[in-house]
């Protein structure tokens, strides 16, 4: 009986955690012991080499998402939702990450857990776009109409993404990185880093939540085919 | 399965020790400075991340369990056709 190869205990698969993994480390090494601490805030800066990084990775997903369902609604090729489907979910763990971690940042720095401003309340809008999204294809009554549906809101959900760059440039994350208005090497090292790091890391579970998604149409499909 | 568990426990290893370097690395910081939430921050990121990560690692596993199980059933189907 063939394995699985998508989602199966492939190679590459764990070669990709290990890096993610390694790099993660060498992330930390970097936000705790290479970064100089910042002047203003002190320490608590450091949650900023995680929470920015991840933002990011959020709307490099949900890219991901309007561009496979742009694919999918030309080609109805299902590997195209699959994607969309697995950046989607895996997006919006990046963003929920992001949010519980800017929480506790603004706590310290603000006095407070949340505050309603232009960035704060887009990126909240985006995280509920995004969980109905994950709803609507969760409710949808078959595959090919999640599909469907799934790929037309992936692509109206997208439209958020700029709505909360824009607020975000309002009051944006860089001057909290910043000292003396310019961005340090180092500190710019470290957030690059730290990009590709949590970038590492998102591949490898879109690519494993993708595969899953395959298995579980390929399941399905050899039910139906048995109880026929 | 040993080295998945060296890496969790270096990792821990690593989140622990790593804002104790920071602070004894710069003047500006001491232990009521922020430090508590740096770390409740960074605890809950890696605690979610690998949470998910170890959640799709036992679901993939299980759905090639599942996939197996079907697939002998079909082919057995097949055969009795």
């Amino acid at each position: 009986m063939p394995a699985t190869k998508a989602a199966g205990p492939g190679g590459w698969r764990l070669a990709v955690l290990a890096v993610a993994g390694a790099m993660m480390l060498v992330n930390l090494w970097l936000i705790f012991a290479y970064v100089p601490t910042e002047v203003s805030m002190g320490v608590v800066q450091r949650i900023f080499y995680f929470h920015v990084p991840t933002v990011e990775i959020g709307f490099v997903a949900f890219f991901v998402v309007f561009v496979a369902s742009i694919w999918y609604l030309v080609s109805r090729k299902p590997s195209a939702d699959r994607l969309a489907q697995a950046a989607a979910e895996i997006g919006t763990m990046f963003l929920t990450v992001a949010i519980i971690m800017g929480a506790i940042w603004a706590k310290k720095a603000w006095g407070t857990w949340w505050i309603w401003d232009n960035k704060l309340t887009t990126t909240f809008v985006l995280w509920l776009i995004y969980a109905g999204y994950l709803m609507v294809r969760a409710y949808a009554p078959t595959r090919a109409q999640a599909a469907r549906w799934g790929a037309i809101i992936g692509i109206i959900s997208f439209l958020d993404v700029p709505i909360v760059y824009a607020a975000s440039s309002i009051l944006h994350p860089a001057e909290t990185l910043t000292t003396e208005g310019g961005l340090e090497p180092a500190m710019r090292l470290a957030h690059w880093f730290s990009f590709f790091a949590f970038g590492v890391l998102f591949v490898y579970m879109t690519m494993l939540r993708s595969g899953q998604h395959h298995d579980e149409e390929r399941i399905d499909e050899l039910r139906r085919t048995t109880i026929e | 399965m040993r080295a998945r568990i060296t890496f969790v426990l270096l990792a821990i290893a690593a989140l622990l020790v790593t804002p104790r370097a920071a602070l004894a690395q710069t003047g500006t910081g001491t232990p009521e400075d922020g430090l508590g939430y740096v770390l409740a921050a960074f605890g809950l990121a890696w605690a979610l991340f690998f949470a998910y990560v170890f959640y799709l690692e036992r679901k993939s596993r299980q759905l090639r369990r599942d996939l197996d199980a079907v697939r002998r059933d079909a082919a057995e189907h097949q055969r009795r056709a």
